[in-house]
């Protein structure tokens, strides 16, 4: 199989890969049924118009910080929106960390902590700051550098790890994000047979150039 | 309609072969590697057998997609609390629901335990002796590593010799497991095709029929849609339904009625029609280490020792991850393709025990999770990270976990949608696991460096539950038997990872398999004497 020693992407670099091509594979004899229907359905997702979990403005709150956590866009459906969906539905994943309060109660809370220390830092609602302050404010949660008010109830650093790890989760699962970082596994039909070390198979996408950091 | 809704049988639909007055020879509670085989093997003898599991009858070719969120069906998602100086993740790190259980989403890796992995105490004061020895399970692993059609190599470098082979031959190696080769030979350690649970080529079993070879699929850990994985549903199930055992999906157990002389006489479990009872003479308890000491727990039952949901264990599993120029595509063949044991008892080290290494791939959303809880990365940090997906490889260990007085599981004051008690699970490395666990990152960052990784990072983590209803010989200290035999309820077993006195330096499906299908054969022996 082919061998892209030109496009190949060095440690340091970030690697590009080409726009359409899930698109292409889902149009393909390469994508079993079971796994069309997931992706078609996830493509076809939009956000409806209310949160059903939240209220608006905690809600707007969340969206602001997702758009830093995970700043690109997929498709016509926010993690914001995936997040409020999985609390309205009251699905879990089957743990919690036990010095959180329950996801719904520990969101609303933690949502409430970075709206009091966006105000405490910079006299204003999250959503109305720029990007800096707004990184600003979420990097001292991350890093427990806060007080006061909710963290003094919530701890900042767990609560920050559980709503960064959803967002990613939510994220990396649209098949747009997994086409941008050249990620090729849906496509299960037939078996792959070039599985070594830099050996593709023709249906895996191939870096369009690299870029340096 | 007698009890319950639906055997899950896709055949039978909606039949019941026993009714729930009907007292049958044995009820068995999950249907994961601890159950499932035990439920083959009784039905196979003869004995009228029912399966209870909490989790659907999947049919994996047309219900398992190759996308990770949609397959989160497949793990235990009913909330856990996880306490401690080191909370272990649970849900998709370790439990699964269906039928099938967690082998749904094993990894399929299955080394066998070593001689020394029974005798802990004897070799190191610390820990724990098992009741039985490797002598005892060697041919429960022939048999399994036969009847699964265990992928491996034509050697295998570690252990006692071999009596017999590996049924295939090995998996192909994926970009991560040629990279630990070549890191590991140029530390002088010696490496292997891992023997998987997983099919190199098509292979025949009875009552169960032709099983295809992977397709290199690399999604083991979230349900393998075309049989090739020795998942319990496409082996023990199968040959259990052919002998005539019943399985009722989506039934959870809940508690028992229990005569005066102690006895248990029915299993109380809840379906889509409420709550109803399953009349019988024996129960086999194979729920795995959180929900069966729960249960017990729950019901106040078999816990005169004080160890039911003591001693807590969970694997060191340390992950590294590093970024390779080669093009890696970590999605690709199947997730453990190396092994290397020359770890398993490191010398001039101050820690019990020892570990294996693995080398790993792994799917986008998996990875992405981890580095988000391990790096924190975000922002455009995390996307420039992302990027670098297709050329990331990482090696895994497993490693001794030592069962310490401060890391047990109890019921919380919360409870669940069904109003049960949630449970709550402390957990913490102790010095052996950190010890263990630093020479581990050392080796480890070795290997890598000498692979040509950049960026290298680690990950910490505890994987597998293991402990909370340990074996021994005496019922003083000690759940069950080395039979799996309940010291204080004459007609309760249990088989699963809960038995462990000690956590073993492998994986732990294999040695679950092996002592459950110890444990149909010692009561099939009982019942066989006590007749007689």
């Amino acid at each position: 199989m082919a061998r892209d020693r030109e496009e190949r992407v060095r440690p340091g670099s970030t690697a590009r890969y080409p726009a359409g091509t899930v698109r292409a594979l889902l149009e393909g004899p390469h994508v079993s049924a079971a796994t069309r229907a997931v992706l078609e359905a996830r493509l076809a997702a939009r956000t409806t118009p209310a949160p059903r979990f939240f209220d608006i403005a905690t809600f707007a709150t969340l969206s602001a910080v997702c758009e830093r956590l995970v700043p690109e866009s997929i498709g016509r459906v926010s993690v914001a929106a995936m997040i409020d969906t999985r609390l309205a539905d009251g699905m879990t994943d089957g743990w919690r960390y036990d010095a959180m309060p329950p996801d719904g109660d520990a969101y609303r809370l933690g949502l409430l902590g970075v709206d009091e220390h966006a105000h405490q830092r910079f006299g204003a609602a999250f959503v109305s700051l720029g990007d800096a302050p707004q990184d600003a404010v979420l990097r001292e949660i991350q890093r427990t550098d806060v007080r006061g008010g909710v963290w003094d109830r919530v701890p900042a650093a767990r609560f920050f790890e559980e709503l960064l790890a959803e967002a990613v989760e939510c994220f990396f699962s649209h098949p747009l994000a997994q086409e941008a970082i050249g990620y090729a596994g849906m496509a299960d039909v037939p078996s792959w047979t070039s599985i070594g070390l830099d050996r593709l198979d023709a249906r895996e996408p191939r870096a369009v150039r690299r870029t340096r950091e | 309609m007698p009890c319950g809704a639906r055997v899950s049988d896709p055949a039978e639909r909606g039949i019941h072969r026993y009714a729930c007055n009907d007292i049958v020879d044995a009820v068995v509670i999950g249907t994961g590697a601890g159950g499932a085989p035990l439920l083959a093997r009784l039905a196979q003898a003869g004995l009228r057998v029912v399966a209870l599991e909490a989790g659907r009858h999947w049919d994996p070719s047309r219900e398992f997609a190759t996308d990770e969120r949609a397959q989160a069906k497949l793990f235990w998602n009913d909330e856990r609390l996880s306490a401690g100086g080191d909370p272990v993740a649970f849900g998709k790190n370790n439990s699964g629901t269906g039928v099938g259980g967690s082998t749904l989403h094993f990894t399929a890796y299955t080394p066998r335990a070593q001689p020394d992995d029974f005798l802990l105490r004897s070799e190191f004061g610390v820990g724990r002796d098992w009741p039985l020895s490797y002598a005892d399970l060697e041919p429960y692993y022939e048999e399994l590593e036969r009847f699964l059609g265990v992928s491996g190599p034509a050697g295998y470098p570690w252990g006692p010799p071999r009596r017999t082979a590996y049924s295939l031959a090995p998996l192909p190696l994926n970009g991560a497991a040629e990279l630990m080769k070549r890191g590991c030979a140029a530390m002088g350690l010696r490496t292997s095709p891992a023997p998987n649970a997983a099919l190199s080529a098509r292979y025949y079993q009875p009552d169960v029929g032709w099983r295809a070879a992977c397709t290199n699929r690399g999604f083991c850990q979230a349900g393998c849609s075309t049989g090739a994985k020795a998942s319990m549903d496409v082996t023990f199930i199968p040959v259990a339904l052919a002998s005539g055992a019943e399985v009722r999906a989506e039934s959870f157990v809940t508690g028992f009625d229990v005569d005066r002389t102690g006895r248990i006489t029915s299993v109380v479990y809840q379906d889509a029609t409420g709550e109803s009872r399953q009349r019988c003479r024996t129960v086999f308890l194979c729920a795995g280490a959180i929900e069966t000491p729960r249960l017990l727990l729950l019901n106040g039952m078999a816990n005169g020792s004080g160890q039911v949901g003591r001693n807590f264990m969970a694997h060191t599993g340390l992950q590294l991850w590093g970024r390779f120029d080669e093009d890696v595509r970590p999605y690709k063949g199947i997730p453990g393709a190396l092994i290397s044991e020359d770890t398993h008892r490191p010398a001039d080290v101050t820690f019990a025990g020892g570990y294996l290494l693995q080398s790993i791939g792994v799917m986008p959303v998996t990875y992405a999770s981890q580095v988000a809880r391990g790096r924190g990365l975000w922002g455009a940090a995390l996307h420039a990270h992302m990027r670098g997906y297709n050329h990331t490889a990482g090696i895994n260990i497993l490693g001794e976990c030592l069962p310490h007085e401060s890391n047990f599981l109890e019921l919380s004051e919360e409870t669940d949608a069904r109003g049960l008690p949630k449970p709550r699970v402390h957990f913490t490395n102790g010095e052996n696991e950190l010890a263990l666990t630093a020479h581990a990152e050392r080796t480890m960052r070795a290997v890598w460096d000498a692979a040509g990784a950049r960026d290298v990072w680690a990950f910490p983590r505890n994987a597998h539950t293991i402990g909370t209803c340990r074996m021994g010989t005496d019922g003083a200290d000690a759940v069950v038997d080395a039979d799996g035999r309940a010291f204080e309820v004459p007609n309760l077993y249990l088989s699963d990872n809960s038995t462990f006195p000690s956590a073993l330096s492998v994986n732990p499906a294999l040695t679950i398999m092996a002592l459950a299908l110890r444990t149909a054969d010692r009561f099939l022996a009982r019942v066989k004497r006590l007749e007689a």
